[in-house]
């Protein structure tokens, strides 16, 4: 019944969020949500404990070989500062053991698993994102781009991403109330149709005043304020569900 | 069909496929053929392996339904992120095998770097002159040894490649040297690299002042008149360890100059592309460093070979390394598409 309308644009589905769209072999768009500096500099800072706590173990049980130990401790740390990430990535799909707290990986461009040449390149460039101090230039790469890539991963192609996607809201127990359907009083573009069912989905998280206050926005649809405003939105969520005069039971 | 309809429809299908991506059994047989080293290895049970094209080439499909009926952002997001997963499983890149590293030292790393003789040439160049204007200049005027060596180190110098040096360095210390030169060497290698990145002039730096240092301390060497112990210590690893400097110089130069002189890519494209090109030249670079830190720690240093020995069998390695460089894996080169369309031209 909304056939026929103008395909989405861009700013019609998602208007501010940090998402990177990438087109697979089977012709449809797969979202990834790029992970910004925070999230990262976080999952940073993990790693970089998990290293120096492997050090400080591996100075003290090295130091047991007295002199002899020297040698090897050097040959972990060269490992914990360039191989420590690299190893993680490839082996473990993407993801250290920081980026696993955070819920974040590394994919390529693509979205496909990032491979080994895409790791070591965007590893071994971590020196240029340090320069000139304090991963300076690396943290201006981020804020500079789109997806959020430090300079590593703009040589290698990669994007670091939030790893699961949000829960539906089905499966936290949001859904439409069922309420019988309304029409709403003129046809609705895609991004007011999708207003109007998160609302309705995510009424019951919300105070009454709250919800009373939100529906009041759109009270050039519904011609009603407070709570008459909610319950004939209600109405209109409920019929852009799919559902129709018998509350529950869908058309074909 | 409206919503529910369309989700109860198809939920047994999502389910299934959610099934077969978390199944534990998977992880398991996907390690097993990632050791195998089979392409785009599915990791999945026979029947999952043939089932899973097939749900994630419907759920794509479901996915575009519903985005095109405004079913709404939850089940969108959750059929995205099916798809996503499915997505990954099917187009991982082909698994690791020992054999690649073999073809990376034999015929990529060669070849790349035959591949870039220019870039190459020129960062030998940016090593050489310096090396050799410091040591002229340090020999007319010694004080500006200290410009660049360390007074320390300057000072340590007779100690260390005097007639009388090195003689009583006990075992433990070689492993340790072993460790610094690899933590030092390799690191410095890869900095070179990377700060490349920024048009070309960090890998510059590092060239030109590796080159100073070698140049000053040549000249102190030759003012203290240890040329033979020196150069009998040096020339096994220098054979390595020199190439390795100028060949990541000359994969930094390639990384800066993607951004300086793109052709008819964007700047995006031409680093990406680039940088690809330049890796086996690092990762060559850092198995020279390697090798010449293993010569350096276990051989340069024995105090039981003989200088002319050493001298004999550095001349050796370096003819070796120019011999790798230079006709390892040359059979490719030819085959090469590229060259045969010159030729015929």
């Amino acid at each position: 019944m909304f056939r026929g309308k103008a395909p989405l644009t861009e700013s019609e589905v998602l208007p501010f969020d940090a998402v990177r769209r990438v087109e697979t072999p089977e012709g449809v768009t797969l979202t990834l949500r790029v992970a910004g500096p925070l999230p990262r500099l976080y999952a940073a800072l993990v790693d970089g404990a998990i290293r120096g706590f492997a050090y400080s173990i591996a100075a003290v049980v090295l130091s047991l070989l007295h002199d002899l130990g020297q040698g090897p401790l050097l040959l972990v740390l060269f490992l914990g500062e360039w191989a420590y990430p690299v190893l993680f990535e490839v082996f473990r799909r993407g993801v250290t053991p920081g980026k696993s707290l955070l819920g974040l990986k590394v994919v390529n461009g693509d979205g496909t698993p990032v491979n080994l040449t895409a790791s070591m390149l965007r590893n071994l460039l971590r020196f240029a994102d340090f320069l000139p101090f304090g991963y300076a230039a690396g943290v201006l790469s981020i804020l500079l781009t789109d997806d959020f890539q430090r300079l590593g991963d703009l040589v290698a192609g990669t994007v670091v991403v939030h790893a699961d996607s949000p829960r539906p809201r089905a499966s936290r127990g949001l859904r439409v109330p069922d309420v019988p359907p309304v029409a709403p009083p003129v046809p609705l573009h895609a991004h007011e149709q999708r207003v109007i069912v998160g609302f309705a989905e995510r009424l019951a998280t919300w105070p009454p005043e709250r919800a009373r206050e939100l529906a009041d926005l759109a009270s050039g649809l519904t011609g009603a304020a407070g709570q008459e405003g909610v319950t004939r939105l209600l109405g209109h969520a409920s019929w852009l569900v799919g559902r129709r005069r018998k509350a529950g039971e869908g058309e074909r | 069909m409206s919503r529910e309809v369309f989700e109860a429809r198809y939920s047994d299908e999502w389910s299934r496929l959610e099934r077969i991506l978390h199944a534990p059994s998977t992880r398991r047989r996907e390690k097993e053929r990632a050791s195998a080293g089979i392409r785009h290895s599915a990791r999945l049970e026979p029947h999952d392996e043939a089932e899973l094209p097939e749900l994630y080439r419907r759920v794509c499909h479901q996915l575009a339904l519903v985005r095109n009926r405004h079913y709404g952002t939850d089940l969108e997001s959750r059929l995205n992120g099916l798809a996503l997963e499915a997505h990954e499983v099917l187009y991982q890149s082909r698994a690791l095998h020992p054999r690649d590293l073999a073809r990376l030292l034999l015929v990529t790393f060669p070849r790349r770097v035959r591949q870039e003789r220019a870039l190459v040439l020129v960062a030998t160049l940016l090593f050489v002159l310096p090396a050799v204007g410091m040591l002229l200049a340090c020999t007319v005027s010694h004080d500006l040894v200290t410009t660049v060596v360390p007074p320390r180190v300057a000072a340590q110098i007779g100690e260390m490649y005097g007639p009388s040096g090195r003689q009583a360095r006990p075992g433990s210390t070689d492993l340790a040297m072993f460790g610094f030169y690899v933590y030092n060497n390799v690191g410095i290698a890869f900095r070179t690299f990377a700060s490349g990145l920024f048009f070309g002039v960090g890998a510059i730096f590092f060239l030109v002042y590796n080159g100073f240092f070698m140049g000053a301390f040549a000249a102190e060497i030759g003012r203290l008149g240890y040329e033979t112990s020196f150069y009998s210590f040096v020339i096994s690893h220098g054979a390595f360890e020199l190439t390795a400097i100028a060949l990541s110089g000359a994969a930094g130069l390639r990384l800066g100059f993607s951004i300086l002189g793109p052709g008819n890519r964007t700047r995006a494209t031409a680093l990406r592309q680039e940088g690809r090109q330049a890796l086996p030249i690092v990762g060559g670079a850092a198995v020279y460093l390697v090798i010449a830190a293993l010569l350096e720690a276990f051989w340069s240093s024995s105090a039981v070979v003989p200088q002319s020995v050493k001298l004999a069998v550095g001349a050796a390695l370096w003819i070796v390394v120019l011999l790798h460089l230079s006709l390892s894996g040359r059979r490719g080169d030819q085959a090469r598409p590229d060259r045969a369309r010159v030729r015929a031209a």
